[in-house]
């Protein structure tokens, strides 16, 4: 229970940091709720219907018929079911104009690296110092430039019997601030293992293999190596 | 008679809840077994079109070897290429150990990486060589050899002689034993053969064995150990401490509780940093700084708060960054590209060299954009690669470069810049070139010895700053 309230927590800490992005504010778009009608309910009602969410009339008008579209929506996208349109709604609508992409950008972020990157880290090295969650994140980019692995990140992540948590799906629950943090300085270009390309925690049980390779360092509990 | 009736709806009660359990647990079979079989298709696919892929690129290389001309070579190395990274693709999806999949994958990424660098010479008129040839000749050999192997695996496959996913035999061994879950990390206790037949040891024994490949590429297995640029006398650990003062910004308000040694390319001590107000004895620190064992260089820095609400912005952070790197003696650097998230900014500084910007010695500046703190200093680019360069003079003027561009881009600004190379073995100087198409931006990098376009890369403007693709 004490679990439950403790990720309900971090994920409106992650909410919030995602949904208010300090940089940028330029032209937001109003939040929505019931009872509110105007242009952009109908924006957001024609982007509902267009995926199947909605099935009312393109009104204009938030009421019961558009409350149910976009809990639907938000539960479908891992997103707090409050029927609120707020930021982080209308980003996963596409229709949030507040800063965003600029010339160039159309198609590119590196938001989903980022993503995937802090599930990695919470799930491999949550409890461990920052600087152990960078050099976890950081291994993983080594691997992408390393001819032993695959080329992309997911490649990586996915890779069969790679990582415990995506055998055991502990990958799949939401990243720790912190993991966020460390994923992106990794994709900064922060390395501290050193180059590494395996980490392991020595109190578990490995491949003897994987002690044949050349140690860097050690960070907390995990072993560094090339 | 009493008796009946009484055990008689408990017994009923029973018997329902037995069947109930039965069908449940023979639903929830059917759908394991469905979702193993799914599984299973998934995994031979991969490895069919793995094998596939392979049997192309041996002989993909072979006509390779035959032709007399360079564009049809070339044309067959861009398609040894392309089955390499598909069948290294499909093979990373496969339940192997580790060392197996690190020495197979490698063996077919850095196929495909030097049938792409031969294929660079070629655009450039630069014929295959005899070393190349025997390289090639090589792999061919070597690929022909996996083939056949993953012929034999194919075969023991369709014999029935194993299977990705074994399914479940119910045993009594079943009811405490936990069966094998392909894809778990290979330890000890699960050895490769109780998964994969002995096919696969033949591949991997062969795999193994394989020389080491050195070519004009980035996967070559030169790059990996490269020495740093930047290096000097030993320092003793005693010595390195003293240096901390110098290098770690607010260096008085920290005490070291705990020193590592990290070796690699950059040995180093780190040391573990915690505020000095925090009670002593602990041993949990939040900052760490490492020095360079060879010279006692500042390798990295990194401290670990959090930030609040920034009051800092992205330009200030610039010129706190580039203040932080003059004082500790990096005094000519300019800041390249800049990124600003969750309070932080992170700023990349290359070194001036008389005007020309070298981009391989980099330094990173990260800044909390609450305070304008210095959060974390990243060196270890720069002392891989600083060393004193001959003057970078070019033959070509900016306006000949100029020329070169294609005409429908506007250019914003151009100055001179040493880049490294596609392969990253070795450093370009070239006329770089910050121009706007339609409304995207790119930087085209003209090199400015031979007029060759060496690189385009599109810069992109996201919330928190630019960053280059």
């Amino acid at each position: 229970m004490g679990r439950r309230i403790a990720s309900g927590f971090l994920l409106v800490v992650i909410l919030v940091a995602v949904a208010f992005p300090w940089a940028a504010m330029a032209a937001p778009r109003p939040t929505l709720y019931w009872g509110r009608s105007g242009p952009n309910v109908r924006l957001a009602q024609q982007r509902l219907q267009a995926w199947g969410y909605y099935r009312g009339r393109v009104d204009g008008v938030y009421g019961a018929n558009m409350y149910a579209a976009v809990t639907w929506f938000q539960r479908a996208n891992g997103l707090t079911a409050d029927g609120v349109v707020g930021p982080a709604t209308w980003t996963a609508l596409g229709e949030w104009s507040g800063g965003g992409a600029g010339p160039g950008g159309r198609g590119v972020t590196r938001h989903d690296d980022v993503q995937l990157l802090a599930q990695v880290v919470s799930a491999e090295a949550r409890g461990e110092p920052y600087e152990g969650q960078v050099a976890v994140a950081a291994v993983l980019l080594n691997r992408m430039r390393d001819p032993r692995f695959p080329g992309t990140l997911a490649g990586v992540v996915y890779q069969e019997a790679a990582f415990e948590s995506v055998a055991n799906g502990a990958i799949y629950q939401n990243p720790t601030r912190n993991a966020t943090r460390a994923a992106r300085d990794a994709l900064n270009g922060w390395d501290p293992s050193g180059g590494a390309v395996f980490f392991w925690n020595p109190s578990k049980p490995v491949s003897p293999w994987i002690w044949s390779r050349q140690i860097i360092r050690r960070i907390g509990n995990h072993v560094f190596a090339r | 008679m009493r008796r009946i009736g009484y055990w008689a709806p408990i017994g009923t009660l029973a018997a329902l809840v037995l069947a109930l359990w039965g069908v449940w647990t023979w639903r929830l079979g059917i759908a394991n077994r469905d979702l193993a079989l799914a599984l299973e298709a998934e995994r031979q696919r991969n490895f069919s079109d793995m094998a596939y892929h392979v049997e192309q690129i041996q002989s993909l290389l072979g006509k390779g070897l035959v032709t007399a001309t360079a564009p049809q070579n070339m044309r067959y190395m861009s398609d040894v290429h392309l089955h390499a990274s598909a069948a290294a693709t499909n093979f990373n999806t496969l339940p192997l150990p580790a060392a197996l999949q690190a020495s197979t994958g490698k063996f077919l990424q850095q196929t495909g990486d030097f049938a792409v660098s031969l294929l660079r010479n070629e655009a450039a008129g630069r014929e295959m060589d005899g070393r190349a040839r025997t390289e090639l000749t090589r792999l061919r050999k070597e690929s022909a050899d996996l083939a056949v192997q993953l012929q034999t695996i194919s075969g023991q496959y369709s014999r029935g002689g194993f299977r990705w996913n074994p399914p479940l035999r119910l045993s009594w061994a079943s009811l405490w034993r936990r069966p094998p879950v392909p894809g778990k990390p290979a330890t000890g206790a699960q050895s490769p053969k109780s998964m994969v037949a002995g096919g696969w040891d033949q591949v991997g024994a062969s795999m193994e064995k394989l020389p080491v490949m050195l070519y004009d590429g980035p996967f070559s297995d030169g790059t990996a150990k490269r020495a740093p640029a930047m290096t000097g006398p030993p320092v003793a650990q005693s010595e390195a401490a003293p240096r901390l003062q110098a290098f770690v910004p607010g260096a008085a308000g920290y005490r070291t509780v705990g020193i590592v040694e990290v070796a690699g390319n950059l040995p180093a001590y780190s040391f573990q940093l915690a505020p000095a107000t925090a009670p002593a004895g602990g041993n949990t620190y939040t900052a760490v700084a490492d020095i360079a064992k060879n010279g006692g260089y500042l390798v990295q820095f990194m401290n670990s708060r959090v930030t609040g609400r920034p009051a800092v912005d992205l330009n200030r952070a610039r010129q706190v960054g580039q203040a932080y790197l003059t004082s500790i003696g990096y005094g000519s650097m300019v800041p390249t590209y800049g990124q600003a998230d969750d309070g932080e900014a992170t700023i990349a500084y290359a070194y001036n060299d008389n005007g020309v910007v070298v981009y391989p010695d980099q330094i990173k500046v990260k800044v909390a954009l609450d305070n304008g703190e210095i959060l974390g200093v990243d060196a270890r680019q720069f002392l891989m690669s600083h060393h004193t360069r001959a003057t970078l003079q070019p033959v070509i003027t900016a306006d000949e470069a100029q020329e070169k561009l294609y005409p429908a881009l506007q250019v914003q600004r151009r100055q001179l810049a040493l880049i490294p190379n596609q392969a990253g073995t070795g450093e370009i100087l070239a006329w770089e070139f910050l121009t706007t198409f339609g409304n995207e931006t790119y930087l085209v990098y003209i090199n400015a010895n031979t007029g060759a376009e060496e690189q385009v890369l599109q810069q992109i403007q996201s919330d928190g700053g630019t960053f280059a693709l």
